[in-house]
């Protein structure tokens, strides 16, 4: 179901359809908590149902990150994106299934069970967003809200074959999204199709006095030149991207719409080293990150909301209301980045590791900088291979981490990027990832809604 | 090189998580992965970068300095707490 569809059926009856698709296809365990009755206005431009992930602060429903530190939640105040797309005539049915705080790339780190990826339920749906790009696949709800710091995402709408779009940083007011990497953490939609991300960004974009880091930009109209076609732009092609650990059936797919995009009179300008520092993007990511989980998650202590065991009466010190708090609500990969992120930051480490890669991030965006005087937009894979087993990569968390080895760079540069599918490679979607300067969000879905064109039916 | 096993300790000491003995193997050959995976950026030649401090530039976003009331009730922030008393969060004692 997209948008469009949805409103054609009317909110009431969309509504409808939506929880019982919801309720129909639970095996997913896409969706974490239903709202069973939810309040329905009939007006607004964008008067239809959606899901949001469970790491944004909801009023109604319960807000977890799907971790059994917040299980059963209810946040007293609400994102300033949930509050937009209400007063938008948007419906929000219910919250969706995430990797831990949004730390992972297949949902299995979830405290409340894995995601199923609708194309295939033995394959992953991504992460972390992984419950908002399966739900938008199976055709639950028109569009999801997700979030995403390394690629939670762009990764998820590659593997589940739907469009996911990473706005600028500062974009969308991060006000109400539960903080996991302040400098890298940013919302946006799920969607079936381009023309659809860029009606729900439109909702959400703008300034927001309760988010220092959102900026005073005009919002422009994204819709107005969305079908203005590639003619004449330039687009580039880093093949650092679509060479080492990429698969090469994935990397084959890029390749053909850049040969579409040619014909459709777009100039491809293809590059050895378009992004010489790129490659560095996964390093500095798993060291950023980290840290600033260190420093934010330090706030879920046992003390004021949250799993506690304050009150239990074998346990004696304020320490070890911290410390065995912390124990019993955490997972592991929650704890391993906590660990991570504390020893990179630690008195000794800091310069090593923290400000080394904070002055590596300086160069990753400089290289953006310097290709975007050149080319209007770059394009890759979304992703190095396509969906991989559940189960596949749970033990060796660094293979884990690779899944992220593209969508990084947009992170650590702060410019928006859009994945959508483009293909199918040994049974499951590829997603083509198009990258462009910071607040270039029109320029960039113009040539997303082209690209869609151009790759036509891709199942 | 792996990690020592009192590293491990020091460092969920500083971050208040309390492992098992498991989880102080296991962690001290994954943190171990990532560090030297992560190692890669020492051969990066950052001699005259500058930090990224605020990645679309921004600098020094003030708000007015004034007293405004609460949104949210008193009442929302107790309940939530483990315990609370005379309308304060109960703590464990601190000194």
């Amino acid at each position: 179901m997209n948008i469009s569809e949805a409103e054609k059926l009317g909110i009431n009856s969309a509504t409808k359809t939506c929880l019982a698709n919801i309720l129909a296809n639970m095996d997913l365990n896409a969706v974490l908590n239903v709202a069973a009755n939810p309040e329905i206005v009939e007006r607004g431009e964008l008067n239809v149902p959606y899901l949001a992930k469970d790491n944004l602060a909801t009023l109604n429903l319960p807000t977890t990150a799907s971790s059994k530190m917040l299980e059963g939640f209810i946040s007293p105040y609400e994102a300033t994106v949930i509050k937009k797309l209400r007063e938008a005539g948007a419906v929000l049915v219910g919250k969706t299934n995430l990797d831990e705080f949004a730390m992972g790339s297949s949902t299995e780190n979830s405290a409340f069970g894995v995601t199923l990826n609708p194309i295939n339920k033995e394959y992953v749906p991504g992460g972390s967003s992984g419950g908002s790009a399966a739900a938008v696949a199976a055709g639950l709800v028109p569009f999801a809200l997700g979030s995403d710091t390394g690629g939670s995402i762009r990764q998820p709408a590659a593997f589940c074959g739907v469009v996911g779009l990473m706005p600028t940083y500062g974009r969308v007011s991060r006000y109400g999204l539960l903080s996991m990497a302040s400098s890298l953490d940013r919302i946006g939609p799920i969607t079936t199709n381009v023309e659809d991300a860029a009606r729900v960004l439109q909702v959400i974009a703008g300034h927001d006095a309760m988010d220092s880091t959102s900026v005073e930009l005009e919002v422009p109209d994204y819709l107005k030149d969305i079908n203005s076609g590639v003619n004449g732009l330039k687009i580039g092609i880093a093949e650092e991207f679509l060479s080492e650990g990429i698969d090469p059936l994935v990397a084959e797919k890029v390749r053909s719409i850049a040969k579409k995009l040619l014909e459709a009179g777009a100039e491809i300008i293809s590059r050895d080293h378009l992004l010489p520092n790129a490659k560095y993007a996964l390093a500095t990511y798993y060291i950023i990150q980290p840290a600033e989980v260190s420093a934010n998650l330090a706030r879920y202590d046992g003390i004021r909301y949250g799993l506690s065991v304050s009150e239990d009466p074998a346990v004696k010190t304020l320490a070890e209301v911290y410390q065995k708090s912390r124990e019993k609500g955490f997972g592991a990969e929650v704890k391993r980045r906590i660990m991570l992120g504390t020893y990179t930051l630690s008195a000794g480490f800091r310069d090593a590791y923290y400000d080394k890669a904070q002055r590596v991030r300086t160069l990753i965006k400089q290289d953006f900088d310097k290709a975007f005087t050149e080319v209007d937009a770059i394009i890759s894979p979304t992703t190095p291979t396509v969906a991989f087993k559940i189960g596949e990569r749970s033990s060796d968390p660094l293979e884990m981490y690779k899944a992220d080895l593209l969508t990084t760079p947009a992170n650590m540069a702060g410019i928006p990027a859009i994945s959508i599918p483009c293909g199918m490679a040994n049974g499951m979607p590829v997603g083509l990832q198009i990258m462009c300067d910071q607040f270039e969000e029109a320029k960039m879905l113009r040539i997303a809604k082209a690209c869609e064109e151009l790759i036509g039916d891709w199942k | 090189m792996r990690l020592p096993i009192e590293d491990v300790e020091w460092v969920a000491n500083l971050a208040q998580l309390e492992l098992t003995e498991e989880e102080k193997v296991k962690y001290a050959d994954q943190l171990s992965a990532t560090l030297s995976y992560v190692d890669e950026l020492q051969q990066v030649d950052t001699q005259d970068v500058v930090e990224t401090m605020q990645i679309t530039n921004l600098a020094n976003a003030m708000a007015e300095d004034e007293v405004r009331p609460s949104d949210i009730p008193r009442e929302e922030f107790l309940k939530r707490a483990p315990a609370n008393d005379k309308g304060m969060i109960k703590v464990r004692k601190v000194l």
